[in-house]
């Protein structure tokens, strides 16, 4: 019996609670480093590899899995507290798939490929408590539950920031800390609100069900306009979204490096995630509302952060300027509300992760070498550290969008589903691209170009082990540049879904949805079908030309 | 630096094979597009006609291009100082006026954004955070662990509430 075969089996035969093990082994493994007496460093490293190692094997378990449709998978549902109505209830469908699968694959990266300096054994506890907090939100259905994941992740962020960061890192941990806790504030109100309204006025028992409360909300449109802001302003710090976003440049100046690439890498997407399947989902009367702020804010957000990452003297600051410009991106492919844009922004989360989770790597590796992230101290490091340029340069060249490389994919989508659904931001949102280009070729010139500085010792350039634990992010951005259509098939279905929701939400007909995804469309390949079926349609009008003649006769002969 | 130019024009002289307009199965390039297009792209419609006027007219100007270069630079049959105006040689000036319009303008507004970012909305943050360690401060004053000062709290505050319901009951 082959492998795949015993996991087939394994999979319709019994029913193994996959997501309870994704998201609670990290807590064993925090147990077990909490064991292990402290001056077992090596053996601290060891345990959180191995238990972080298998949650990114399960993960990437669940991928092979994953069946393509839109339904939600994986579920696991557990009274959790039951005169309240709240459970445990855990599952997974396209969009947040591939989050899982990051965050099951970016933390033992992180925890094989960078050693804290100090404090080993409390750094590793903190880390894998922090992989649980982010499984939890991806995975959670239930809006109590996702609220407590949403919580936890704060804690070990705070302590790894504030204890193994640089600089001014006790300021920058309480500024996150404060911060975001604000945001999740307005939150809890809305939650609790939420489901007492929806209680009160279904008539039904009170719960924290994601799907139950979607499906039948219930509630009067003013009062789920006003939930919604306060679910938003918690997820728009989060993201962040201009104006709330100062915090982000702080933490992830002052944070480790293995803090910055996860925080790059997976939480900031709790923000932009929550949007998509808390906010659209649940409220896609008021997401419609309020559609034109959100898009105004991530055009800002694009524009703005890439003119002050352009200013940045500091070059780990410039990046996390950056983000923020990438992250309006993926806003405003969600407040598209249409399948490109909604999509595009899932794709993005994931190509964002890598691109700039792979930056904040070199970024660390430069400031371990040389000392200092300050451009105008840097120079010249290409002359001696070929490969640390030349990988630099691949990962600088996805987060600018290059065709080819992932970064693209999904700005490309976003920039399509924006501008079908309301083309002058996406203009605008454009010209970010350029901006992009500006302020990334510009730092790369000067910290790579130029005269060697002559006081210093000769950059090293990336070792063995660098080049080894790099190779994984570099071959995700190629791959999933130049063929972008597993990933895209298997989130397509689910934002279709979730599309189809909110347009049989909006009645007033003020909602344009340009493209056919009403229908569920299991492949590209109907999609190409109803493409041509269309075409052939134009030809019975007899606006047609040579050319789409020749493309009929072909291709519309098995239709008729 | 030869070698790399003889690359680039040898891949831009095949570079249109892959997308011919001139059938449906000839658009390589586009049908590699399509996926991601989702159907959405615009199709600009022309007759075959069209098409082969167009052609002929982009091969004619560029024939006569080349010709004509040829006729100045290898030839020599025209002074080419005759042609080359300042305006020319400096590519209309376009790098220049970028470079001056980044250079000055384009500087001074990116980098009055980042003012604006630390100042008014970083400082709009911290500002809240002062303000409360103000009050906070201020309001440690009351907190003095003194007994005597906490009873007289007591006693005014009961002598408020009295005076409200004796205010109240309207004698």
């Amino acid at each position: 019996m082959s492998f795949s075969s015993l996991l087939a089996a394994s999979q319709t035969q019994t029913t193994f609670q996959v997501i309870p093990v994704l998201v609670l082994l990290p807590v064993f493994g925090a147990i077990a480093v909490a064991l292990t007496p402290n001056a077992r460093i090596g053996v601290h490293k060891m345990l959180a590899t191995i238990f972080t190692g298998i949650t990114g094997a399960i993960s990437v378990w669940l991928l092979t899995a994953f069946e393509t449709n839109g339904e939600f998978q994986f579920i696991s549902q557990q009274t959790w507290i039951k005169s309240l109505g709240i459970e445990w209830f855990a599952g997974v469908d396209g969009i947040s798939l591939f989050l899982v699968v990051l965050t099951g694959l970016l933390f033992p990266f992180v925890v094989i490929a960078i050693n804290p300096k100090h404090d080993h054994k409390a750094y590793y506890i903190w880390i894998q408590l922090l992989q649980t907090g982010c499984m939890g939100v991806f995975v959670s259905l239930d809006l109590f539950m996702f609220f407590v994941f949403f919580e936890i992740v704060l804690i070990p962020m705070y302590f790894l920031i504030g204890k193994w960061g640089h600089g001014n890192a006790q300021y920058a941990a309480t500024k996150f800390f404060l911060y975001t806790m604000f945001g999740s504030a307005l939150m809890l109100v809305s939650i609790v609100s939420l489901a007492v309204l929806h209680a009160q006025n279904s008539d039904s028992e009170l719960t924290f069900n994601l799907i139950e409360i979607a499906t039948n909300p219930a509630i009067a449109t003013n009062t789920s306009r006003l939930i919604f802001l306060g679910f938003a302003i918690a997820f728009a710090v989060k993201v962040p979204l201009f104006p709330v976003h100062t915090w982000l440049p702080d933490a992830h100046t002052e944070a480790p490096t293995a803090g910055s690439v996860i925080l790059a890498g997976v939480m900031l997407k709790l923000g932009t995630y929550g949007f998509i399947r808390f906010g659209l989902f649940l409220f896609p009367e008021a997401s419609h509302f309020f559609a034109p702020l959100f898009l105004t804010l991530g055009v800002i957000g694009i524009v703005y952060g890439a003119i002050v990452a352009t200013m940045q003297k500091d070059l780990k600051r410039l990046v996390a300027y950056s983000s923020i410009a990438h992250l309006g991106f993926i806003i405003l492919g969600t407040f598209a509300l249409n399948t490109q844009g909604i999509q595009g922004a899932t794709v993005q989360m994931i190509n964002h992760g890598l691109s700039t989770g792979a930056l904040f790597m070199l970024v660390g590796i430069i400031y371990e070498r040389k000392h200092t992230r300050q451009i105008s101290e840097l120079s010249g490091i290409q002359k001696s550290a070929p490969v640390l340029a030349g990988v630099f340069t691949l990962v600088m060249l996805s987060s600018i969008g290059l065709p080819g490389l992932n970064g693209f994919v999904g700005e490309f989508l976003i920039l399509l589903g924006t501008f079908t659904a309301n083309r002058w931001w996406a203009v605008i949102a454009a010209t970010g691209v350029i901006l992009a280009a500006l302020y990334l070729l510009w730092a790369y010139q000067r910290v790579f170009h130029g005269p060697q500085n002559q006081e210093d010792e000769p950059t090293k350039d990336l070792t063995n082990w660098e080049r080894l634990t790099l190779l994984p992010l570099i071959v995700a951005i190629v791959f999933l540049g130049i063929y972008p259509k597993p990933m895209l098939d298997r989130i397509e279905p689910a934002v279709d879904k979730l599309v189809t929701h909110i347009e049989a939400t909006i009645e007033d007909g003020s909602f344009t949805e340009p493209v056919p995804t009403t229908q569920n469309r299991t492949s590209f390949s109907d999609l190409l079908k109803q493409t041509h079926e269309s075409h052939s349609y134009d030809k019975h009008d007899g606006h047609h030309d040579h050319e789409s003649d020749h493309e009929d006769g072909s291709h519309s002969g098995d239709h008729e | 630096m030869w070698i790399p130019l003889v690359i680039l024009s040898g891949l831009a002289a095949v570079a249109g094979l892959l997308n011919l307009p001139f059938s449906y199965d000839t658009k390589h390039l586009e049908h590699w597009l399509e996926p991601i297009l989702f159907g959405n792209e615009v199709h600009v419609t022309a007759s075959g006609q069209t098409k082969w006027i167009l052609a002929i007219v982009a091969i004619v100007g560029a024939t006569t291009g080349v010709l004509a270069a040829a006729f100045v630079y290898l030839k020599n049959r025209l002074s080419a100082s005759k042609i080359e105006h300042s305006i020319l040689e400096e590519a209309w000036r376009f790098d220049s006026t970028v470079s001056n319009f980044m250079g000055g303008p384009g500087r001074k507004s990116f980098e009055a954004t980042t003012l604006f970012d630390q100042k008014i909305i970083d400082g709009a943050v911290n500002g809240v955070g002062k303000v409360t360690q103000r009050i906070g401060t201020r309001l440690r004053s009351f907190q003095t662990g003194l007994i005597r000062s906490y009873a007289l709290g007591m006693f005014i505050g009961a002598v408020a509430v009295i005076a409200y319901f004796v205010s109240r009951m309207g004698f």
